[in-house]
């Protein structure tokens, strides 16, 4: 076996026993870095997000350097190139602030739920495609789709380095996803104003379109094909994010979200797998719900939550995850980021069931200097419970 | 707005699936739900 297999089983190892809340000899450290990977390798923004020979560079760079034991992301999440060759020209690289900003539009309008409804890729194809891309024609696709072919395979090259070379498994953003309705409803369909608009015009089109938009494909495929027992070559089983229950009060949660995400929770339950739940924003109000997650089968990765005071309400039934303060990782001292690493590890980890992490997706120059990140890394590495 | 009739359903979304010529058959379908989502979350 080599050392980096070793390493690929250790990690799969030490990740299942912590979520199981097993005391381990040691906490994971996760990196949700993001476009803060390509300000650290001296590369500009435009040139790694369209190049993947450069963004195999940065990745495989920033891994050697700061050696997390897994990433959410391995410059897979901006595939830009494919809606470049689909004729979109909204992006705008900031190479100054590693910033991308595109325009936020809703391109679904709130009269068409019953077309969605009806016929998912039907809708995108006959009005979605043509009224976010106005100049889409056979051409267009057919570069779109060979950009897709070529993104796949920087995936699946970037994803097999990892394992074969570093011994770290598949990221976050190519597991599994089960994808809550209201968050297709929130990300790419009709945003936030919008979405905010029609619970409240239209409550029963949205509840009736999160009904049949259900968890999505990729997890409908899933769950045909799985057997019972968490896989033994990847760390969650699934994975979610959480971004539109931000605008929810807890009684709007319960009706457009909870059912969906209870619907995962039971299935993770039921065989025996592993959900990771990546929580942007801040998410204390919904934690009844969180209680509700079964036991050893849920980590949940905080993002702005006061992570000691969720250890408390929700620690003894989830994992958490996160923690780690961006702001300190930039503005502290190296002192400063040892000695708090060393009290979430002490107060968070001492029965398992906590990942140590950042408590936000870390993007801008100003959102961490390297030299923190090394010693915190270096600390944690070593650092024994 | 597009002025074909490629964005059209059923017609439209076969005539594309039939350009994925470099693909087999049976990976076409998959394939251009994918990229479409992929378009949409762009």
């Amino acid at each position: 076996m080599t050392d980096a297999e070793k390493k690929f089983q250790e990690r799969i190892r030490l990740y299942k026993d912590t979520v199981r809340h097993k005391k381990t000899d040691r906490v994971l450290n996760i990196s949700i870095f993001i476009t803060w990977m390509i300000y650290d390798s001296g590369y500009k923004l435009s040139e790694a997000l369209t190049d993947y020979s450069i963004m195999e560079k940065v990745v495989s760079g920033f891994h050697e350097k700061y050696q997390f034991d897994w990433y959410m992301d391995l410059g897979m999440r901006n595939p830009v190139r494919i809606a470049q060759a689909a004729g979109y020209t909204d992006y705008i690289f900031n190479d100054e602030t590693y910033a991308i900003n595109f325009k936020d539009v809703a391109h679904m309008e709130p009269d068409e739920y019953d077309d969605l409804r009806e016929n998912y890729y039907k809708y995108m194809w006959t009005k979605l495609l043509p009224r976010k891309f106005p100049n889409l024609n056979k051409e267009l696709m057919l570069k779109a789709a060979v950009e897709m072919m070529q993104f796949g395979q920087y995936s699946m090259g970037i994803t097999k380095k990892f394992r074969e070379e570093y011994g770290i498994p598949q990221s976050f953003i190519t597991s599994t996803m089960a994808m809550l309705p209201f968050e297709t409803l929130f990300n790419f369909l009709r945003g936030i104003k919008g979405l905010s608009i029609d619970i409240r015009k239209c409550p029963d089109k949205v509840k009736e379109t999160c009904d049949a938009l259900g968890l999505g494909p990729a997890f409908e495929a899933y769950k045909a094909t799985t057997q019972v027992g968490t896989d033994m070559t990847c760390m969650p089983d699934l994975v979610t994010a959480l971004l539109g229950h931000t605008i929810l009060s807890v009684k709007q949660f319960e009706k457009y979200y909870w059912p969906y995400l209870k619907e995962v929770f039971d299935f993770v339950e039921k065989y025996d797998k592993i959900l990771y739940i990546f929580a942007e924003g801040e998410s204390s109000r919904f934690y009844e719900f969180f209680r509700e997650a079964p036991k050893g089968h849920v980590v949940i990765h905080l993002e702005m939550d006061d992570i000691f005071k969720a250890k408390k309400e929700i620690g003894d039934v989830v994992c958490l995850a996160g923690g780690m303060p961006v702001e300190l990782l930039y503005h502290g001292t190296v002192k400063e980021n040892i000695d708090y690493a060393k009290r979430l590890i002490d107060e968070l980890a001492a029965d398992g069931g906590y990942i140590f992490s950042q408590n936000k997706l870390v993007s801008y120059p100003n959102d961490c200097k390297a030299e923190n990140l090394k010693a915190v890394n270096d600390f944690v590495r070593e650092y024994t419970l | 707005m597009a002025e074909n009739n490629l964005f059209t359903y059923p017609e439209g979304w076969n005539e594309m699936l039939a350009a994925l010529d470099f693909l087999p058959d049976e990976a076409r379908e998959a394939f251009l739900k994918g990229l479409v989502q992929s378009l949409v979350g762009a």
